[in-house]
């Protein structure tokens, strides 16, 4: 035990002496977190917004009202044409165009088929469809206020041609994320990067830093257990991802204001079976190379990939089948799935039992492979 | 009992393709200094390595303190010192805590075996809070030896402690494992490329590519050398020893720091005859006088055979 005590505060001393470890371990992990939450927001604000309304009548200008006072709307006026409109988005002096059909309120509640037009600029497609999701769901709440009142039960038929047109079913992903908040979603990929990056890269880096050195060749010689070696490690990783773990759940929570919808524990949980499947596969990698170079590049080359294919930024449904069971063996995407499940729509834990049952199985996998590569002796 | 034994061991790389150890065997009695001698390559840090229990021989036995290198490779681990070729200490952890570090690894605390490394260690004390990898070369082998042997080993293995170090250091460096020797009776087997310092040895194997050509005593094998040896010199020293190898009844020669030596077959070439011979060849002041041979004659000698 003392042996070991002294081997963990060996290893600490080894990251605390080495700037460009504590750099890495502790300051990429805020600066990857905070980069995407706060300064390249994905997220879409100050929304310039122009009208075109023909028939001026009291449910259009509801619906004006309802979005020039909200504060991701920018009133920027009214138009006579469309060409007007077009003129405006070729000069980037707006984002938005809200186009009215003519007759609206008569045909809103006679003919029931009134329409919106939504104009955005299509050559920033991510933004544009943000914007117009988000409209959308202003004019959804605004044509509810009108039903209401009006007691009328079918409203707004929707639009015809233009950039796009009301649609409904976006309805479904802003449930759990209704001002489509781009931090939300990016918070549970980043803690898979992270503890990618701590537990897989820099551990197998750490372990074979000693071979490189030839100081394994001395602790091979002494009378240390392997497992001792391998274990402490591991232990100083193990810590560090969970103060990183915590560093980030705190920031989200109090500084972001990205709440914990489910429960804190399962979150936690869910977690700590990601760590050890990360560190399992680093300790994998480090029992196949001998330099810390080759390390390196053997976790990138794995930690990349698995960035694309673990739903991170691209959701798994929509690649080639090929990809997608490809992406059942990148540890990230189990881990993505189930936090985003327990972070966001607040599930509870048996509904993540499958993604932890994954992450346990490829934990496991790796540890029995890293037994039978791992060398007592120095070849 | 030998403290070490070898038996026909044999070792290759590259799948058969590099021979390392062609077969080697020798015994090391408990408190002596076993010196393996020979150029780089000759399969030194093989040998060691295999009797460290870090790499497996291909064929052969091999005990270290009465253990099986295979079977009880645990049990040699807790009672060997050993000090690789490379400098392989934590460069970025200070004096003090390399040591302390290396004791705790093997169960014990600098108070308990400090007799044993005292001598060494006071020489690098007042520099106990400098990082290791600030140390001169000298220090390094100092505080190498002390981690190495603060467990109070029965064996102490010694892979070119002298490489990279300066004379005075090496003088120092041996004079210290002399005393180990003495006070505490510390079986030790060294390697060096150097054969000067074969002499500190109490026994020692010639090595060359993977074989021992010879393993005696320094002053046994100097002995042995039958021939008469010449030491050679002129004014043009460069010259001197293509003309030698050119000179018909010089059975050998090579250059031996500022002279050179010299075999000489005196039934064909007599020494009268030879300096006429290099006189001709426009060589001036030639010197031509017997030497006492060295270890290295020795080994020059025996690798030609």
């Amino acid at each position: 035990m003392k042996q070991f005590a002294s081997f963990v505060r060996k290893e600490f001393i080894h990251i605390l002496r080495d700037p460009r470890s504590l750099l890495i371990l502790l300051v990429l992990p805020l600066i990857m977190v905070l980069l995407p939450g706060y300064v390249i927001k994905s997220e879409v604000k100050d929304i310039r917004v122009v009208f075109l309304d023909p028939s001026h009548d009291i449910y259009t200008r509801q619906i004006i009202d309802r979005l020039s006072v909200n504060d991701y709307f920018i009133f920027k006026g009214y138009v006579q044409t469309e060409a007007e409109t077009t003129g405006l988005f070729r000069k980037g002096e707006i984002d938005l165009a809200v186009v009215f059909g003519p007759e609206f309120a008569s045909r809103l509640l006679h003919t029931q088929d009134a329409s919106i037009q939504l104009l955005a600029d299509g050559s920033e497609p991510n933004q544009a469809g943000m914007r117009v999701a988000y409209a959308q769901q202003i004019i959804m709440a605004a044509q509810k206020e009108i039903q209401r009142k009006a007691a009328t039960p079918q409203l707004i038929a929707p639009g015809k041609g233009g950039v796009t047109s009301m649609n409904i079913n976006v309805e479904s992903r802003m449930l759990f994320n209704p001002q489509q908040r781009s931090e939300m979603g990016f918070v549970p990929g980043i803690v898979g990067v992270i503890m990618l990056l701590i537990c897989c890269m820099m551990t197998s880096v750490a372990i074979v830093r000693e071979r490189e050195t030839g100081t394994m060749e001395i602790l091979l010689a002494s009378p240390l257990p392997t497992i001792d070696i391998v274990l402490a490690k591991l232990t100083p990783y193990l810590c560090i991802s969970f103060i990183n773990l915590m560093t980030i759940l705190c920031l989200t929570n109090f500084i972001m204001d990205i709440p914990m919808m489910g429960s804190f524990t399962t979150y936690l949980l869910t977690s700590m079976i990601y760590i050890f499947t990360s560190l399992m596969l680093g300790l994998l990698i480090s029992t196949c190379v001998n330099t810390q170079l080759a390390a390196m590049l053997i976790s990138l080359l794995l930690i990349v990939p698995g960035i694309y294919l673990s739903g991170m930024i691209f959701p798994i449904e929509s690649m080639p089948t090929a990809a997608q069971v490809i992406s059942n063996i990148v540890p990230t995407k189990w881990f993505i799935s189930a936090s985003r499940k327990i972070m966001i729509e607040g599930v509870a834990l048996q509904y993540v039992s499958l993604e932890i049952l994954a992450l346990i199985i490829e934990g496991v996998i790796f540890l029995l492979l890293s037994w039978k590569f791992f060398k007592t002796r120095l070849e | 009992m030998s403290i070490v034994s070898v038996k026909e061991i044999r070792k290759s790389y590259n799948k058969g393709r590099t021979q390392a150890l062609k077969g080697v065997s020798f015994e090391v009695e408990p408190g002596e200094i076993f010196g393996l001698i020979g150029p780089d390559g000759a399969g030194k840090t093989t040998l060691f390595r295999i009797l460290t229990t870090l790499i497996l021989a291909d064929t052969g036995s091999a005990s270290v303190d009465g253990y099986d290198v295979v079977k009880e490779y645990k049990d040699i681990r807790r009672h060997i010192g050993y000090m690789p070729g490379r400098f392989a200490l934590y460069q970025d952890m200070t004096v003090e805590e390399n040591l302390s570090f290396f004791a705790t690894v093997f169960n014990t605390t600098i108070e308990e075996n400090y007799h044993l490394i005292e001598d060494i260690y006071e020489q690098i004390e007042p520099f106990k809070k400098r990082r290791a990898g600030k140390l001169s070369g000298g220090m390094k082998q100092k505080l190498a030896l002390s981690c190495a042997l603060i467990h109070a080993p029965h064996v102490l293995f010694l892979d070119e402690p002298t490489t990279g170090v300066d004379p005075v250091s090496r003088k120092e460096f041996w004079g210290m494992l002399q005393k180990l020797k003495r006070d505490y009776n510390l079986c030790i087997v060294v390697s060096t490329p150097y054969m000067d310092e074969a002499i500190q040895c109490d026994r020692i194997a010639l090595m060359q590519e993977g074989t021992f050509l010879s393993i005696d005593t320094p002053q046994n094998i100097i002995a042995d050398y039958s021939e008469t040896l010449w030491a050679v010199k002129s004014d043009k020293m460069h010259r001197l020893l293509t003309d030698l190898r050119l000179t018909p009844g010089v059975k050998s020669a090579f250059a031996f720091g500022e002279t050179h030596h010299a075999t000489i077959d005196t039934r064909q070439l007599s020494i009268d005859g030879l300096t006429a011979i290099l006189q001709e060849s426009g060589h001036k002041s030639i010197d031509i006088s017997i030497v006492e041979p060295s270890i290295e004659d020795c080994f020059m000698n025996l690798q030609k055979l």
